[in-house]
């Protein structure tokens, strides 16, 4: 039988409870033994803040998430999927590739970089633009502009050794009991419904098995408020202010169309 | 302590949901509005609002964090500012608007102004070593970064009202209902003594506005708790685009830096 569980904490409870398991070397210990040739070498030296993205952009998700890890005592760690195929039915990945954008007036609007059709079922390392250029490239360009640097790192290889993903979400969540904490939004185990497939069947028993294991969850801060205003939603996907700019300048030289919202 | 000896800071997340109730409450609006009569601030007026309140705005990185953190609660980040606040070089965040924390090479400090001659002053009357106001500089760090935000000088509002221990009443009921105030409350020095001013003026404050409406005001934390020299030094120091143009800044106008070592 499913069961939902709380699994995010606050800055506050994730900074405390990090200091301390990451203070228990039997606990580290026990966690890098289960893990074996799997544990990230990232996480051997200090505690890392991470966040799991196919592709880093700096939208305005970044900055809070930058800060967030210095707050609770990580160094930011930005890990990407870049083997992963791009699928423009997932919002996430088509974001990519379809911009948001604030006007000087104020205005929302969105500007197509990417011919989707032409990059479906790509891997996302090999998707290119319309000008030519390669997605991935562009995006770090926008982490230029952005001045933010956390260190980011394609984990592609590491993912592959599971085979199916299924397979990866107990090892991945291994590295935040004790190693780090990860920022992201897990809402369907805490909607109580049977949430999505993905979420019944892989995280919450990957999760559990943990738990079960090792007598505590791992640490997940959330990336961006529950119950989010259409506004919102939007704001965290539009970028910084100097980022914002840079893609409406790059959109008029390129004559994309940016459509209004 | 407070009243029940619980951290008065909020999570996010509870910040988020209890300030949505409190601002959709319009009869515990209009209460609190009456209660501040003309003292009340037009800016909190149309919309929930994420508040910083400082000497001086500069964009340090943990105003970086509060832009992003007040968003997330769902207000409109606002920036008040006390240009007619003086100048102390023995108060850490006084200190650092002229002491600035810079990494080039490894953790610097540049002074910016003459801490000795300038100490005492009206933070309005201060001039950096190249001849411009320190208001004016930080305000030019502002550009630099992310904001859109428009730092208002509320000098003119506190002196309406008199000393500290009278408007603090005042400043924290905008807190109840219509925004949430970012800022680190420690009633305890690091020594372990009280602090003078939370035993004597915060705690008594906060506990009149809990037994006149029931409420505490809403607090979230601007920086973490028990912080490393290293993570101390972080929250002063600025995000790297500012921090790069301060070093050319700096390097253009001859001011020096001074290599800091931490413990």
């Amino acid at each position: 039988m499913y069961e939902p569980i709380k699994i995010h904490i606050s800055h506050d409870e994730a900074r405390a409870e990090l200091k301390k398991r990451w203070n228990n070397a039997e606990l580290k210990s026990a966690i890098e033994k289960e893990l074996g040739e799997n544990f990230m070498p990232q996480f051997a030296e200090r505690p890392r803040g991470v966040s799991f993205r196919q592709v880093i952009t700096p939208d305005n998700g970044l900055p809070l998430f930058f800060q967030g890890a210095k707050y609770v005592g990580t160094d930011p760690l930005v890990l990407e999927f870049h083997d992963d195929m791009f699928v423009s039915f997932n919002e996430d990945k088509k974001g990519m590739g379809r911009l948001r954008v604030t006007l000087e007036d104020g205005a929302k609007a969105t500007v197509d970089i990417m011919d989707f059709h032409a990059n479906e079922k790509k891997k996302l390392g090999e998707c290119v633009l319309k000008t030519g250029e390669n997605m991935i490239d562009f995006h770090y360009k926008l982490m230029e502009v952005s001045g933010y640097d956390p260190e980011i790192f394609d984990n592609s290889k590491w993912l592959e050794r599971f085979g199916r993903a299924t397979a990866y979400y107990y090892p991945f969540f291994l590295h935040f009991v004790a190693h780090g904490v990860l920022f992201e939004n897990v809402e369907s185990y805490e909607e109580g419904d049977s949430g999505s497939p993905m979420i019944r069947d892989v995280t919450t028993p990957a999760i559990q098995k943990i738990e079960g294991k090792f007598g505590i969850r791992p640490l997940v801060v959330r990336m961006y408020p529950q119950d989010q205003t259409e506004e919102e939603d939007f704001f965290w996907w539009d970028h910084p202010k100097n980022v914002n700019e840079y893609i409406i300048e790059y959109a008029k030289k390129n004559d994309f169309i940016i459509k209004p919202c | 302590m407070f009243d029940d000896d619980k951290d008065i800071h909020l999570s996010l997340d509870e910040a988020r949901e209890e300030l949505r109730i409190r601002w959709n409450d319009n009869n515990l609006r209009n209460k609190i509005e009456t209660e501040i009569g003309s003292y009340f601030w037009p800016e909190f007026k149309n919309g929930p609002r994420g508040l910083i309140w400082k000497p001086i705005i500069t964009p340090d990185n943990s105003f970086d964090l509060f832009i992003k953190l007040a968003e997330y609660i769902g207000t409109k980040p606002l920036a008040f500012e006390f240009l007619g606040s003086m100048y102390l070089s023995i108060n850490e965040e006084k200190r650092n608007l002229g002491q600035l924390r810079i990494n080039y090479d490894d953790k610097n400090t540049m002074n910016l102004i003459d801490l000795h001659k300038w100490n005492k002053k009206k933070m309005s009357d201060i001039i950096i070593k190249t001849g411009g106001s320190l208001v004016d500089f930080h305000h030019s760090l502002l550009k630099k970064i992310d904001c859109s935000i428009e730092p208002i000088d509320k000098t003119g509002w506190t002196e309406k009202i008199g000393k500290p221990s009278d408007w603090y009443y005042y400043f924290l009921l905008h807190f109840v209902a219509h925004g949430i105030w970012f800022e680190n409350i420690e009633p305890y020095n690091e020594d372990g003594s009280e602090h003078p001013f939370i035993k004597d003026v915060t705690n008594p404050t906060i506990q009149k506005i809990k037994e006149k409406f029931g409420l505490n005001p809403l607090i979230v934390r601007l920086y973490p708790l028990n912080q490393s020299e290293e993570e101390n030094f972080y929250w002063w120091s600025y995000p790297k685009n500012v921090n790069d143009w301060i070093v050319k800044y700096a390097k253009e106008n001859n001011l020096t830096f001074k290599k800091v070592d931490l413990k």
